[in-house]
């Protein structure tokens, strides 16, 4: 409820430019940023409570809440809305860099351009360096709330001190093995506890049937972390073009800002599927099965028919989506007036 | 009483206030949707109709996802029997509204898929104004369920003589909402159509009102003992009669307002004759979902009691502001 004025003051920054004093359209648009990281937040509450459930007790097989700030600040919901809010600040910061780029490449709007290259640049460095600390927390916290899914993301299957961090490998839940592992000894130890003695529980620790997929999402978390990397490093060299001046001098820079742009949504998409692939078989996380959670009187049918009907629809949104918005781009900030239908 | 029966009756009428803020706002512009081709005569004036909800609609679509939340919250086994028993009609809505939701602006900016777009907008507005009494008439009217509170019907359950007309009650007076509305917003052509507009589904309004009253009478033969709901009625009849006084003598805002009163009296009158029930078993009155079984805990209720008097002031201020800021009526041709 806090974060619904959303829709209300965006409506105010689309709509009301000509309607409103300058004071009352700057206020809008920090109400919007501001309930934009609200709405973000119960969001990640609700997710969180299904990773890490607390505040609870189970009363006739029914959760019933104990405590509210218990079930809402559960173990894992800063960590996680750090991380994701931060993935959001890479996104949006990564887009208008890369339409920025996109402008100066053409030299068309360069004045405004470089303005936004500068304002963007700056975002982006900041949130792709503190990306860094929020996935480690959240790392930290998944190693010790979660370990079954920390180690579907190592791809490890004994329990172990001086645990390797594992930078590549194929997991093959047959043989309970993990093929061609490449890791950097004991580093995982220390990443989570500070310390190479720490003993890290391997997948074999748990039972068959209470291990997630290891396969894919051990694939995913390290897409993931393999492009959080590509940004650290994007983030120092733009950091080192910013003080040199020279952000809008190498074509090859801008080209590759502008091709970066998907590069962020990846990241958060196959971070979404760590987080939410890893913590299957259960629905609530050692609480409720995804299997037993499922609704009893909907025929498997009508779940198949409606996710076919989402996967049909959002495409065809994502490509008039993306025909309009380039669209918009083309056209530049100087056609921008009043706006309305 | 006991306090926990206390919470549950304050949240049986605040869900009930979240879902009738729903049916009075978004009901505009929903009727705006389905009377869009009627309206409008070209793209000129159908953009001016688009201008006077732009800075509304998706506001007022978070009064649904508020009411639903509330729902979720305040009666978990409530919400859980309806979104899965009436998962495929519900699923619809929703398909409905994502349409909906991005015609408004596709049809602005995507200039060879314009005739798609309007299409999508009416029918994705057509089908929830339809759908949302339809749902509504099933739950008041009762639906099969079994001991652990699953409904036990199909589709086609839902579609009974009752459910139907309520269906169409409801959609005629999200028309009314949306004639209306295009009363007060607009001038000239447009205004004119609206007018008559209004004056054809006040007649019809008053035809379906008898109609779902007598069936009613018949289904739930209870009702007519409720003295709150024949209050209620009075609210109805009053505010339908109001609105064409106030459309001869040309006061365009009063218009709305006693169309949004009739909308409320229709409110209370589902409010009266079904509590304290949330979904009534039309098998056994013994299955009934109610307040008593049906709700959340004692802390969740509070908790939830106390987010609501903080955020509810706060989203009636916004919404007061925002109507302010966007008052006044829109021409056509303004958008060049």
């Amino acid at each position: 409820m806090p974060s619904s004025w959303n829709p209300f003051f965006l409506g105010v920054l689309v709509f009301g430019r000509n309607k409103v004093s300058k004071k009352m359209y700057r206020l809008s648009a920090f109400l919007v940023l501001f309930g934009a990281h609200l709405s973000g937040l119960w969001i990640l509450i609700a997710n969180s409570f299904m990773q890490t459930p607390a505040g609870y007790e189970i009363v006739g097989g029914r959760a019933v809440l104990t405590n509210f700030f218990e079930a809402a600040v559960n173990h894992s919901t800063f960590e996680r809305y750090f991380h994701t809010i931060v993935a959001s600040w890479v996104a949006g910061s990564l887009l208008t860099t890369g339409i920025a780029s996109w402008y100066l490449l053409k030299e068309k709007f360069v004045e405004q351009a470089r303005i936004l290259l500068k304002v963007s640049i700056v975002v982006f460095i900041f949130a792709g360096i503190l990306q860094l600390f929020t996935g480690h927390l959240h790392a930290v916290q998944v190693a010790k709330t979660q370990p079954a899914k920390l180690a579907a993301f190592e791809g490890m299957w004994e329990t172990q001190t001086n645990a390797p961090l594992s930078m590549f490998g194929i997991p093959d839940a047959e043989k309970e093995t993990t093929h061609f592992a490449i890791g950097i000894p004991s580093m995982l130890s220390i990443m989570v506890y500070y310390d190479s003695n720490a003993k890290i529980q391997g997948l074999k620790d748990f039972p068959k049937d209470e291990r997630p997929p290891v396969f894919i999402v051990f694939t995913v978390y390290h897409i993931m972390i393999i492009l959080g990397t590509l940004f650290v490093a994007m983030a120092f060299l733009s950091a080192y073009l910013l003080f040199k001046h020279k952000l809008w001098d190498y074509k090859w820079f801008l080209r590759l800002m502008l091709f970066s742009i998907p590069l962020p949504h990846i990241a958060i998409q196959t971070g979404w599927m760590a987080a939410e692939i890893g913590r299957q078989p259960w629905a609530v996380y050692g609480v409720l099965k995804t299997a037993d959670a499922a609704s009893v009187v909907v025929p498997a049918w009508q779940v198949l028919f409606t996710l076919i009907m989402f996967v049909i629809i959002y495409t065809l949104i994502f490509v008039i989506f993306m025909k309009l918005i380039l669209k918009i781009i083309r056209k530049g900030p100087e056609q921008i007036k009043q706006y309305s239908y | 009483m006991e306090f926990i029966d206390l919470l549950r009756t304050i949240w049986f009428v605040l869900v009930g206030v979240l879902l009738m803020g729903y049916a009075i706002l978004d009901g505009f512009d929903l009727g705006i949707g389905v009377l869009f081709r009627f309206l409008g005569k070209n793209e000129k004036e159908k953009r001016a109709l688009l201008n006077s909800i732009g800075p509304f609609w998706d506001g007022n679509e978070v009064w649904l996802i508020t009411g639903a939340g509330a729902l979720f919250a305040s009666f978990p086994h409530a919400y859980a029997t309806v979104f899965s028993g009436f998962y495929l009609a519900l699923m619809l809505v929703l398909f409905s509204l994502i349409f909906r939701a991005i015609s408004i602006e596709f049809y602005a900016h995507h200039d060879e898929g314009r005739s798609f777009w309007e299409w999508s907008f009416i029918i994705g507005s057509f089908l929830p104004s339809l759908l949302f009494g339809v749902a509504l008439g099933n739950v008041i009217v009762g639906v099969p369920l079994d001991s652990s509170m699953e409904f036990t019907g199909n589709f086609f359950t839902l579609l009974r003589p009752f459910p139907l007309v309520v269906g169409l009650l409801g959609l005629n007076a999200i028309l009314l909402q949306g004639s209306t509305y295009a009363v007060v917003k607009t001038t000239d052509n447009i205004q004119k159509r609206a007018r008559d507009i209004t004056n054809k589904l006040w007649i019809s309004f008053i035809a379906l009102f008898a109609l779902s009253a007598i069936l009613a009478f018949i289904y739930m033969p209870n009702s007519a003992a409720s003295i709150l709901a024949w209050l209620a009625t009075i609210v109805v009849i009053g505010g339908w009669a109001m609105i064409k006084q106030a459309l001869k003598k040309g006061k365009d805002t009063l218009v709305f307002y006693m169309s949004s009163l009739t909308f409320i009296g229709l409110w209370g009158i589902v409010g009266a004759i079904h509590f304290p029930n949330m979904v009534k078993a039309s098998n056994d009155s013994a299955l009934s979902l109610t307040i008593y079984n049906a709700s959340s805990t004692q802390l969740t209720l509070t908790v939830m009691l106390i987010i609501a008097l903080i955020g509810m002031p706060l989203v009636i201020l916004y919404n007061v502001y925002i109507f302010k800021t966007f008052k006044g009526k829109i021409k056509v041709g303004d958008s060049d």
